[in-house]
């Protein structure tokens, strides 16, 4: 297992929180309920050799964004908090933020989060104001193998 | 609804990036004649099923006698749509190498600029 597969882990253990769209505050706080069976009933080969059963059992998404005027983060202080608050939103409802592919006119990102549901990436977005024009739920296709 | 929340949130965001002056970004785009881009490609339902270690090898063979390198894949559950991450010196080889390995592309965007929390 990876340093960042054991990352992603340790961060949806510290952070799995999740609640549903118009629950009071009050009620805040439960555990995710994304189900690994059914998860494996729609990825059979999710995850590949070496990948254990609980690490392929999170879902993971490309989330298409469109930024008419462009995105930019500082490389000062100030792009260190907004990313510290990114994260800190993302982890309300237990998402990790991976990675995201920019385009040359930065007007449009690729991003690819572990999550435990697509409604729990759109509270997150919604929270870090970002937009989002589409999720896919996505396996990884790896070019090489392993055995 | 929520779509309308997304966008007006994305006006109330995005001026304070635009504002950001140019090389003060962590995206920074490759300086190097290797570009890198995100294929988006359908398949037939079933078609990626044969997708085993002699093939990737074959597809990476291919891949390789036009300077291209496939970086990764993701696939959505159907197994009939992937945005696949590639490294090259240019579009037009990242086709040639598709044509090779006879991959369908609906769309070639080039994606130079990472951003990670790490």
């Amino acid at each position: 297992m990876s340093h960042a597969n054991i990352r992603n882990r340790c961060s949806l253990l510290r952070t799995g929180k999740s609640h549903k769209i118009g629950r009071p505050p009050s009620q805040l706080g439960q555990r995710h309920r994304f189900d690994p069976l059914t998860r494996a009933a729609r990825f059979p080969s999710a995850g590949f050799p070496g990948q254990d059963t609980e690490q392929a059992a999170v879902p993971r998404y490309l989330i298409e964004r469109d930024f008419p005027d462009g995105v930019s983060i500082p490389r000062d202080e100030a792009g260190a908090s907004l990313y510290r608050r990114v994260i800190d939103n993302n982890a309300e409802d237990g998402v990790t933020w991976l990675q995201s592919y920019v385009t040359p006119d930065r007007k449009r990102t690729f991003c690819i989060y572990d999550a435990p549901t697509p409604e729990a990436v759109r509270r997150a977005a919604a929270r870090n104001k970002l937009p989002v024009s589409k999720i896919t739920e996505v396996r990884v296709l790896d070019p090489y193998f392993y055995d | 609804m929520k779509m309308l929340i997304a966008v007006c949130s994305c006006l109330l965001l995005t001026p304070a990036f635009a504002a950001d002056p140019p090389g003060q970004s962590t995206a920074t785009p490759a300086k190097s004649a290797v570009h890198r881009y995100l294929v988006e490609r359908t398949f037939p339902a079933g078609a990626l099923k044969g997708l085993d270690a002699a093939t990737k090898k074959k597809v990476n063979a291919n891949n390789a006698s036009v300077g291209v390198h496939w970086v990764t894949s993701y696939a959505n559950a159907e197994e009939t749509r992937t945005f696949c991450v590639y490294e090259g010196p240019s579009e037009a080889a990242i086709r040639k190498a598709a044509e090779l390995n006879k991959l369908p592309v609906d769309s070639i965007t080039e994606v130079p600029v990472t951003l990670s929390p790490k």
